[in-house]
């Protein structure tokens, strides 16, 4: 690939928007016969990564008149239209299994190419998180960031990896990472410096799946019978590997990690680094005993401002503990001289994920005029 | 979506069910309400509400040896013996504790006394306790109390709650109580407005101080007068202590709170026992009659002399621990 715009990548800079984004490339989108890059006026142009469960959720919860979604990607092609893309019909599209590939005027170019070219005001990387793809969620952020969108994540791999960096400076004020943390995000946008400066220990209790499972055993179910209510409560991953087996738990670890410690280090923990145990290799008696002493079983990752004791186990927590939460919802816990800050997070499950990801849309890109956003 | 709080080393919490609808309109998102238990594990539970002031911590014990708010009431061999009961205390919704409470410039919604009772109850439903021995309320609490009173009566399975009990507070706010409220959240919303939050903060706390005494007592501790450096020293003291805990916004929300509370008393199908001080301003003794009156299962209503006036059950002790005694035997 030797297109001056991915060679620039490389380069966190936004210096570069200018020449390396959508002015340099309005004839990339030949087939639609529309011209990308049409980013001014009072409509603010979106550009929606990953139409899956999360990102037709954030689609049907749209009511913004003052944002307008001009380009939609998947994992196959990006689809644009300057004067907006009928979210209706894409969402229905991709809800029966339809790939963007097959859509009429449909571009089949790397979805980091496809955000440069469109250069929309604000990019919302709704894609699932799933091992392998760190370096090009990383690359598509870049790419964002790089042509000065606002950018909002749902997608946790490459937090996981760059927070330290993406939270630092002028992009901080341009990136939002509430739904990656399960609708806590925001809040420890909000707290870093402090946390960067006084947090001893993270105690996080981020994966809801688990903790659903864990119920489903405490009332006498199997197991598997646990993952299976899981599955129906909707909280499972597309690819349920990573809840059972600790790493959605862990690469939430890395991310606040990253967000909060990482700046100190010039290496960021990878996942290997992190210990973690699966929920199927727990006992359902030893569950069940805790419950009926009083106590419960969380799946808790820690760690404390070290590269090297990072860890995703299950743990006894008592009933009263801040990390004794129901299954509708995340803890981030930061340890602080003062005290354990607790930030509860709501965003489980797709439309409340999706809800997260509005939060931090309304809370970056108010809308226009400085009335409070309308949803 | 979201809620932040701060757990200091050894508060328990617990997470309120979502959302936490609130029964004036508005919601809490991932609400939280902090607590304290203190007594055999295994004991009938007595929970112990106060003022707006008062928190989860009523009285020392081994693992926390601090002073609590009702010393001399709580504790073994006392009025609510930690020996015969485990006591439960919370920090109220809104408050300056650990709760779910608004942050500086929040806006947060109106929080009723019916709304810290429901918290009290799904805290009740976490801690998978299925009675409570009593519900002990002063004050503010002694709103909430009622409040849970109601709920508990109401739900599907049957009341668990045995006894109510209600200490300087009535059915509904006296006009005076309100007037001196409504002149301190002036006072704070005054300072909002020019910038002197925290001032505004500690001289509406002073004013509340001149409505928990009473001119008796104030008469025989202070000379009055222009140059009283006593008097002037006390209520600065008291409203500069109040202010380097509470915020702005916990003040109105909970102050607000006391000034809404109205109840259908008929409703309060539980034994209740009511005490009553005779020189409290704020709920004096004719308003206290006719609650007791008009409640369905009144058992007792005591009056306590004081010069205390409001303050009489924080100032009472014994006399309130042996009322309790009796209650609660």
């Amino acid at each position: 690939m030797s297109d001056p715009i991915l060679t620039r990548a490389a380069d966190d800079s936004a210096q570069h928007r200018t020449s390396s984004c959508a002015k340099a490339s309005t004839d990339a989108f030949v087939s639609t016969g529309l011209s990308p890059g049409a980013r001014k006026g009072a409509v603010r142009t979106v550009h929606l990564i990953g139409p899956g469960q999360v990102g037709r959720a954030f689609l049907r919860q749209f009511s913004r008149d003052d944002l307008r979604v001009v380009a939609v990607s998947d994992r196959t092609a990006s689809v644009f239209a300057k004067d907006g893309i009928d979210r209706s019909a894409i969402t229905e599209w991709k809800q029966r299994g339809g790939r963007l590939s097959e859509w009429d005027g449909a571009e089949t170019i790397p979805t980091e190419l496809a955000i440069r070219l469109v250069g929309a005001d604000l990019v919302v990387d709704a894609t699932p998180s799933a091992i392998g793809d760190t370096e090009a969620a990383i690359t598509r952020s870049r790419a964002a960031l790089q042509c000065g969108a606002t950018l909002v994540l749902c997608s946790k791999n490459g937090l996981a990896k760059s927070a330290a960096n993406w939270l630092q400076g002028a992009s901080r004020n341009q990136i939002g990472i509430n739904a990656v943390l399960g609708g806590a995000g925001a809040q420890l946008v909000a707290e870093l410096d402090e946390l960067r400066d006084s947090c001893e220990e993270l105690q996080l209790v981020g994966n809801v799946t688990t903790t659903a499972i864990v119920d489903a055993v405490e009332r006498g179910a199997s197991i598997d019978e646990g993952i299976a209510e899981a599955q129906r409560l909707g909280f499972l991953e597309p690819d349920a590997t990573l809840d059972l087996d600790g790493t959605d738990a862990a690469i939430k670890l890395l991310c606040a990690w990253s967000a909060v410690f990482g700046a100190t280090f010039t290496a960021a923990p990878g996942l290997a680094s992190v210990q973690r145990q699966d929920v199927r290799d727990l006992d359902p008696e030893v569950l069940r005993e805790r419950a009926a002493r009083g106590a419960t079983t969380r799946l808790v990752a820690r760690s404390g401002r070290s590269l090297g004791d990072l860890r995703v186990t299950f743990e006894e927590v008592a009933v009263g503990s801040a990390l004794a939460a129901p299954a509708d919802r995340v803890v981030y816990g930061y340890r602080l001289p003062s005290g354990l800050r607790v930030h509860t997070g709501l965003g489980v499950g797709y439309e409340r994920t999706a809800e997260a990801l509005w939060a931090d849309v309304n809370a970056l890109l108010p809308v226009a005029g400085g009335e409070e956003a309308q949803r | 979506m979201s809620a932040t709080v701060t757990v200091p080393r050894g508060v328990e919490l617990c997470h309120l069910p979502q959302p936490f609808e609130l029964v004036r309109g508005g919601q809490l998102s991932g609400a939280v309400l902090a607590y304290e238990r203190q007594g055999p594990k295994d004991a009938p539970v007595v929970i112990v509400l106060g003022g707006i002031s008062a928190h989860r911590h009523a009285a020392a014990h081994a693992e926390l040896p601090e002073r609590g708010w009702w010393e001399g009431v709580v504790g073994a061999g006392l009025g609510i013996d930690t020996e015969r009961f485990q006591v439960l205390g919370i920090d109220w919704l809104g408050g300056a504790g650990n709760s779910t409470t608004p942050s500086a410039g929040e806006a947060f919604p109106f929080v009723d006394a019916a709304d810290q009772a429901r918290a009290l109850w799904a805290l009740c439903d976490a801690l998978k306790i299925e009675r409570v021995h009593a519900i002990v309320g002063s004050s503010y609490g002694g709103m909430v109390a009622q409040h849970a009173a109601v709920q508990s009566a109401a739900a599907q399975n049957g009341s668990r709650l045995d006894r109510l009990v209600v200490l300087a507070a009535a059915d509904r706010s006296h006009a005076q109580a309100s007037a001196y409220r409504h002149v301190q959240r002036q006072l704070v919303e005054l300072g909002s407005r020019s910038g002197t939050q925290r001032e505004s903060l500690q001289l509406a706390r002073s004013l509340a101080m001149v409505g928990y005494r009473t001119t008796a007592e104030l008469g025989d501790r202070f000379d009055g007068g222009l140059d009283d450096a006593a008097l002037s020293g006390w209520l600065d003291a008291r409203g500069a202590s109040f202010a380097d805990e509470w915020g702005v916004e916990q003040f109105l929300c909970l102050n607000r709170s006391i000034d809404a509370h109205d109840i259908e008393t008929a409703s309060i199908k539980v034994p209740t026992w009511v005490l009553g001080f005779d020189s409290d301003q704020l709920v004096p003794l004719v308003d206290v009659h006719r609650f007791a009156a008009s409640l369905p299962e009144l058992r007792t209503l005591r009056e306590c002399r004081t010069r205390y006036g409001h303050d009489g059950f924080l100032k009472e002790a014994a006399v309130v621990s042996g009322f309790l005694t009796e209650v609660l035997r």
